[in-house]
């Protein structure tokens, strides 16, 4: 961290979400709320942001939980940390995608406390946990003094580290239809370290296939635009058709070539970013398939 | 403003003044003195300073310290009880996992952290468990072996109890 | 190996359970009362002139205690063996960073706070970052305009090799071995190449942090993350102006070293803040400062030219080196000039002529890291070596079996080869390899591929000394201080076991009492892998000097002659009559004294012998009093779509004598090969186009974590060599050998499996890549040419 001093805040430990609600009220635009606090503290320190008022979440009981059933699918509150969702059964069986996203960001340290609805928020282009949402078709539900609203997350992020939350909305859960039968999900994340790293490029994809055609496919790119996005014309190439490999990789070469618009940075240039659009979108529609 | 603020560390009660925006590295290393939490980057990165809230091992450097008010903190020094040290630091002892010692006092309480957890993970689970600590000095090696000594010290301990 | 009470064991390590308790103190848990906080302000131009400075501002902050710049610093420049650095930046900046003043505070926020209230003006000045421009005749832009006039200690032709024309070059080290030009006209095959390294990071975890407290009596004491603080303790006393004997000196344990904490910038600072406080003053750098200000690796470009006959046997060698020293020279001096014996300690080579230059650039100060350029030219050599190989049709181990320097050779700097075990290490990674088995067919789009390289390590030479003392108790404790450094490499557990060994004693009953000014003597510095052997041999000669004493006392007592007594266990006994003995006690009085001579404390100096080799040629017959060698394999798995590179085996057999602590041996060994993967993979310090380091975090810089190393039983190392005739017991220096063959073996396993030439570390998944495809692309339009042609 370079030496830059830590602002200075006010500190709120709400006991439920309508304290918390009010104190959005109150403080909108200069207060930031810290559930595990990961992306938070270090733009603190760094220097990136000075909100007045830090609201933790940790007291805020209704926040966390996970529930889940055939009808509804998952639903989890907005506290709960990444390790509880990767570690849950339902989550590890069922939600391939969704355990994958989880597992693969930092340290059992950070995923000790951080929170997927937080890393959702932070809403970086190559947050973890948002491909597979996208391929999952997640909903999040977001509640103000003013009532409530479910947003379905392609329609969430608006731009970098931008969403369509307003300075006195929090998003409380996040819903996860049922899978559905014949369906499987995969998330690949490449980044330049197998571990510690932020994603080069992650792909998430969700595919059925019922008397071998597919009848559904949804693929998701992470970090090569400036939101995680979904390939819809790369998934209509796939629908109602048999899956062979050459089908896939045509699919995955159109989602490089035509449904994404990477950068260069210091971890790639663009050109190498594409490249792996293709492989990873080949692969990870190849791992979906449900035999 | 400096708050009072309560924190359990290693089975102790304390009172510490602090301000709101001071993290739990820094609290416990320079108002508590326990210079066993290392600080490694201050950033999240490196795994040195980790230590065990509520039995979860976490990066001590990304939280508020006046957020981990009634939690259970345990940092290196409270792992040694009555002389007898824990089995994970008596096997990093005995399999040479240590060198320069910085990221040790992390390494292991992340170790104690996956063991309640997992009692018998395999060599990959115990790499993918403690990917967030880094090491420069060792190459990870002998530390698998650590962990893999104390897992089978705590399985004797159990089937003799 | 002889077989040893205690040397060749692995008794566990002394330090381990402070270690593992959290006990283990290093600089920055100390925390005297009423210590400050300090923090440094850099520069945020690459080159500028400092037009004001002010700090009264940040003197009106409550809690700030005291504030410097360069105007409270003496004027006479200090550091390395070229002075051409003041404490603080007085006039010229030189580099993104470079330190212009810095404040000591009540709370680490205050210091920051305070630094934002520092007014400095600037002049920016024009900037160079390339290191062959910078280099080039007629520079425009001069980074040092005094350096004709600066102080400097006389090294290796370091100043007679200044070059009136090239401003920005500092060192000019030749070898000349033999007449190169003759060596090409006779060669049968020439191969040339040029290949680079990048600025690499130590990253030890522990960051620098120095703390000085003014004492009562008017001394200060320094406790300091330094590796070589005796001999820093001179410089730093100098560059303050006060006497030696005021400065104490002590290095508690240093979380990591490998050469970036020689001569760290955050002592002298600290010293200078807390004598104006008139109270304790810690200055830590931040993990970013570590980056920049750490004194990261130089960076390193190589013009590499072999020539060999048909049959394989290399006839000439010419190396042009240029090292990119940063802002300042720090111990890239030695770099430059003693890097060179990577070239020359391993090959055969009758006619060898290496240029290898310093430059200056307006980038961060860089400086050795675990194996001090040697590591430079042996990615270079060896990944030629393979090239050549292959062109030649001569198998790759055969190619180095042939040219490898073997006992009584003679090697290009004229000394007589000796104890030399590279070609019993060859073997044994070769065999291990197994370059005879079928290659693997690809799966998938991973395609596999074996690679080799040896290694070597200098130490030891020119004008070294060290001093041990050995304390006999009455007890049977023997206590041994040394200013030998602990950073993680076992320094005080192997000092322990040679004074076991020499007393014949127990691991136990040793003490070491290390780096500590006050009552420990003279190491230069821990560093150059001679710690083992230089500490090692003083520890024994004070010890054969405290027996001397001993055996004189109970000689007496005894009423048997000295040369007839031994001692073991605590007893002093007469050969040949076991029966009778005294204990040690039995010797003294009561309380440990004795009646005439005070108490047994051995003393001596290790010193080094050697010739000053030729200012012009390099050559000498006895310069370098050893060398530890090995030899590395790879397997690795290459994905031909991504470039990703997966470490299959890895196999590492190394000369170090006698192992005194095989366990420790086999740590150094196992991290050493991790540390390469990381330089080899993924490790590079970036910068942008105004000089700014972009990647100083340990996010967006890259060292392994356990996921990117390979697997336990993947990962094989040990020991091939004899004893070498002057180490302790045999014993030589093993932490750096260690990282010197990873480079270049990883890349030619690559090279293996995927037929692709990169000489450019890393050799990230993008690099790889593209070459892959620069290939296929190339073989497609070779087979499209030659198709025409039938067609």
């Amino acid at each position: 961290m370079p030496n830059v001093v830590m602002p200075k805040f006010e500190y709120h430990m709400p006991e439920n979400i309508q304290e918390v609600l009010a104190l959005l009220d109150k403080y909108g635009c200069d207060a930031k709320i810290i559930a595990g606090g990961t992306d938070v503290l270090p733009k603190l320190k760094g220097g990136v942001m000075a909100p007045a008022h830090i609201i933790s979440l940790r007291e805020v009981k209704e926040l966390r939980f996970i529930d889940y059933d055939c009808h509804d699918g998952l639903r989890f509150g907005a506290n709960v940390k990444l390790r509880e969702l990767e570690n849950n059964p339902i989550v590890k069986s069922k939600y391939k995608a969704l355990y994958m996203g989880c597992h693969s960001i930092a340290s059992t340290q950070i995923r000790n406390i951080a929170t997927l609805v937080g890393n959702v928020c932070n809403a970086v282009p190559s947050a973890d946990s948002a491909p597979a949402l996208l391929a999952l078709s997640a909903k999040l539900k977001i509640v103000s003094s003013k009532g409530e609203r479910i947003v379905p997350i392609e329609k969430f992020f608006t731009g970098v580290c931008k969403t369509v939350l307003s300075p006195n909305e929090l998003v409380t859960e996040v819903i996860v239809p049922e899978m559905g039968a014949n369906s499987g999900s995969y998330y690949f994340k490449y980044a330049v370290r197998r571990a510690m790293d932020l994603a080069l490029v992650g792909v998430a994809a969700k595919i059925t296939v019922e008397n071998g055609i597919c009848s559904d496919a949804k693929i998701a790119l992470g970090a090569v635009a400036i939101t995680p996005k979904r390939a819809p014309e790369a998934e209509k190439m796939l629908i109602g058709q048999h899956l062979t490999a050459n089908l896939i990789e045509q699919a995955a070469r159109f989602a490089s070539e035509n449904e994404c618009s990477p950068i260069s940075d210091i971890r790639a240039s663009k050109e190498y970013r594409r490249e792996m659009v293709y492989v990873l979108t080949r692969d990870a529609i190849k791992n979906s398939i449900v035999a | 403003m400096k708050q009072i603020i309560k924190l359990n560390v290693n089975g102790l009660d304390y009172e510490i003044a602090a301000e709101p925006n001071e993290t739990l590295v820094d609290v416990l290393r320079e108002d508590l003195l326990l210079t066993g939490v290392k600080k490694g980057c201050d950033d999240g990165d490196c795994g040195a300073c980790t230590v065990l809230v509520d039995g979860k091992a976490v990066p001590s450097c990304c939280m508020l310290a006046i957020d981990m008010q009634g939690k259970k903190i345990v940092t290196i020094e409270g792992l040694e009880k009555n002389g007898v040290l824990n089995p994970v630091q008596q096997a990093f002892i005995d399999q040479f996992a240590v060198e320069c010692g910085f990221c040790t006092p992390g390494m292991i309480l992340t170790s104690v952290a996956l063991l309640n957890e997992n009692p018998d993970p395999t060599e990959d689970e115990i790499r993918d468990a403690l990917r967030g600590n880094l090491c420069r000095c060792t190459g990870y090696a002998k530390i698998i072996n650590a962990v893999m000594a104390a897992k089978e010290m705590l399985k004797e301990q159990r089937k003799a109890s | 190996m002889p077989d040893y009470k205690v040397i060749g064991k692995s008794p566990l390590r002394k330090d381990a359970y402070e270690k593992v308790t959290g006990k283990a103190v290093f600089s920055a848990d100390i925390h005297p009362k009423g210590m400050l906080y300090g923090k440094i302000l850099g520069s945020p131009y690459a080159h500028a002139r400092i037009k004001s400075i002010d700090v009264s501002e940040a003197l009106k902050l409550p809690g700030v205690v005291s504030a410097i710049t360069g105007k409270d610093c003496p004027d006479a420049r200090t550091s390395g063996y070229i002075h051409d650095r003041h404490i603080l930046c007085k006039e010229i900046v030189r580099y993104m960073g470079d330190p212009v003043a810095a404040v000591a505070a009540t709370s680490p926020e205050t210091a920051k706070a305070a630094l934002e209230l520092i007014k400095v003006e600037y002049e920016e000045l024009p900037t160079v970052f390339d290191p062959e421009e910078a280099g080039s005749v007629g520079c425009k832009v001069v980074i040092h305009e005094g350096l004709p006039k600066y102080d400097h200690i006389e090294f290796q032709g370091v100043w007679s090799s200044l070059e009136a024309d090239r401003p920005n070059q500092f060192i000019h080290r030749k070898i000349i071995h033999g007449d190169v030009e003759k060596g090409f006209k006779e060669a049968e095959y020439i191969i040339e190449g040029r290949y680079e390294l990048p600025r690499a990071h130590h990253c030890a975890l522990e960051p620098h942090v120095a703390l000085c407290v003014p004492e009562a009596d008017g001394t200060i004491s320094l406790y300091a993350s330094e590796q070589a603080g005796m001999y820093h303790r001179y410089e730093m006393a100098e560059a303050l102006g006060i006497d030696v004997s005021k400065m104490h000196f002590v290095a508690p344990h240093l979380g990591g070293g490998f050469g970036g904490k020689v001569g760290i910038m955050v002592g002298p600072i600290a010293c200078m803040l807390a004598i104006k406080a008139g109270k304790p003053v810690r200055l830590e750098m931040t993990r970013d400062e570590v980056f920049i200000s750490g004194n990261p690796r130089s960076p390193g470009i190589v013009y590499l030219k072999d020539g060999y006959k048909k049959d394989g046997t290399l006839v000439a060698r010419q190396i042009r080196e240029i090292i990119n020293s940063g802002a300042y020279s720090t111990h890239t001096t030695v770099l430059v000039s003693a890097g060179v014996y990577g070239a020359t300690g391993t090959y055969r080579c009758p006619n060898l002529r290496i240029d290898a230059t310093g430059v200056y650039t307006n980038t961060p100060p860089t400086g050795p890291y675990r194996s001090l350029g040697s590591e430079i030219l042996t990615f270079a050599i060896e990944s030629q070596m393979d090239k050549a190989a292959d062109e030649l049709g001569i198998g790759k181990i055969e190619l180095r079996e042939k040219n490898l320097l073997v006992d009584g050779d003679v090697d290009p700097i004229g000394q007589v080869t000796y104890d030399n075990g590279t070609m019993a290490c060859l073997k044994k990674a070769a065999a291990y390899l197994d370059l005879d088995e079928p290659r693997k067919p690809k799966n998938g789009p991973w395609a596999y591929g074996k690679g080799i390289s040896t290694g070597n390590k200098f130490t030891a030479y020119w004008d070294t000394g060290t001093v041990a003392y050995c304390h006999v108790y009455d007890d049977g404790y023997i206590e041994i201080r040394t200013m030998h450094t602990e950073m993680g490499q076992g320094a005080t557990t192997v000092l322990a076991q040679v004074a076991a060994e020499e007393f014949q004693t127990s691991y136990d009953k040793i003490k070491v009492v290390w780096a500590d000014s006050a009552v420990c003597p003279y190491d230069e510095g821990t560093y150059c892998s001679r710690g083992t052997f230089v500490n090692g041999n003083a520890v024994r000669l004070a010890c054969q000097d405290a027996k001397r004493q001993l055996f004189a006392v109970a000689s007496k007592i005894m009423e048997v002659p000295a040369d007839k007594l031994a001692t073991c266990d605590g007893v002093v006994y007469e050969i040949g009559n076991r029966d009778n003995f005294r204990y040690f006690y039995q010797l003294f009085e009561f309380g440990g004294y004795l009646r005439e001579g005070g108490t047994i404390i051995g003393k001596d100096t290790y010193l080094m012998t050697f010739e000053e080799d030729d200012r012009e040629t390099g050559q000498s017959k006895d310069l370098i009093t050893f060398y530890s060698y090995g030899a590395l394999a790879f397997e690795v798995a290459v994905n031909e779509e991504t470039g990703e590179v997966r470490i299959l085996k890895s196999g590492g057999w190394y000369d170090m004598g006698q192992p005194i602590n095989p366990k420790l041996v086999e740590l150094q060994l196992e991290g050493a090969m991790c540390m390469g993967v990381g330089q080899a993979l993924f490790e590079e310090m970036l910068f942008n186009k105004d000089g700014k380091a972009i990647n100083a975090n340990f996010r967006d810089y890259r060292i392994p974590t356990m996921l990117d190393v390979p697997k336990n039983d993947a990962l094989v190392s040990g020991f091939a060599g004899q004893p070498h005739r002057m180490g302790p017991y045999g014993a030589k220096g093993i932490g750096e050998v260690s990282l010197v063959p990873v480079m270049p073996a990883i890349s030619n396993a690559i090279r293996d499996a995927v037929g692709i030439e990169i000489k450019e570390i890393p050799l990230t998944r993008e690099r790889i890549l593209s070459a892959i495809n620069a290939k296929k692309a190339a073989e497609k339009a070779t087979a499209a040419a030659v198709e025409k042609k039938i067609a």
